[in-house]
């Protein structure tokens, strides 16, 4: 009976197998370029005593700092605005996905 | 013997128990495995999508980082050339003053000739005329001394005053 009962059992477990379930998966990442994550430069530094064609050299290079600045802010700015049309593009066909699942219901 | 047909007897009625059981559950895991497979499915695709999508926001960053790089070494081209040309001109101011200086000069002796000519002049008409031309002449060096004071200004201090806040300043 007892030897019955184990192969019915035996058999009955070997119908129980395992399926994957899905998991979340990780978000997208915007990783920006070192480059343009740069801080800006300093100020020229200002001696006592400057002379006024020291002056001109001083403001020349704060300027040539400013444009580079500038240059790499709106590099950043113009990256951080491609990527989220990106994200909002996958995220556009997830909720595209999930609408036509839905419908499916 | 009869413990034989007991023994069959139960084990036929265990079968057909763990048979009747499976078949009336396998009707709700079947419908379960299939809205299984489904959201598995629906997960692969997800994953594609997702796979796809950071591939080409990695590829836009890497494409602007190239195009960033390309401008800021036209930009850093551009500054070293300014900072050149800056470099030159504030070391030329000494050479500059000394042409001015010569001009100058020229204008003073062109100026002593027409004060001559117009303190010799006959006639009232003529005096006007080399007057005129001595105004012209005062006029243009005018012009040139405030080129000189332009240039010699290059090599002055800026006064305190106006330079103590900004030297503070970081």
């Amino acid at each position: 009976m007892k030897r019955i009962l184990l192969c019915l059992s035996s058999v009955a477990f070997s119908g129980c197998t395992t399926m994957v379930v899905p998991v979340v998966k990780e978000a997208q990442k915007c990783e920006m370029p070192a480059g343009m994550l740069a801080a800006c430069g300093d100020l020229a530094a200002i001696k006592q005593g400057i002379t006024f064609g020291e002056m001109i050299d001083v403001s020349s290079r704060d300027r040539d700092s400013l444009n580079a600045c500038a240059l790499r802010h709106k590099s950043l700015a113009d990256a951080i605005a491609a990527c989220n049309a990106g994200i909002e593009k996958y995220n556009a066909e997830i909720r595209e996905m999930n609408a036509r699942n839905a419908a499916n219901r | 013997m009869l413990n034989n047909l007991r023994l069959i007897l139960a084990g036929a009625a265990a079968a057909a128990m763990f048979g009747g059981g499976y078949m009336f559950g396998a009707r709700k895991v079947d419908a379960l495995e299939a809205q299984i497979r489904a959201i598995k499915s629906a997960s692969d695709d997800t994953e594609a999508k997702r796979k796809k999508s950071q591939e080409d926001i990695s590829k836009m960053l890497k494409d602007k980082d190239a195009e960033y790089a390309k401008q800021a070494q036209q930009l850093r081209a551009k500054a070293d050339q300014r900072a050149k040309d800056l470099a030159a001109a504030l070391a030329g101011a000494n050479s500059r003053i000394e042409s001015l200086q010569a001009q100058v000069s020229g204008l003073d002796a062109r100026r002593a000739k027409l004060a001559a000519d117009r303190d010799a002049a006959p006639t009232a008409a003529e005096r006007k005329k080399f007057q005129d031309q001595i105004d012209a002449v005062d006029q243009e060096k005018k012009t040139l001394m405030t080129k000189v004071d332009a240039n010699a200004c290059l090599a002055l201090a800026v006064p305190e005053a106006v330079i103590g806040p900004q030297v503070q300043r970081r």
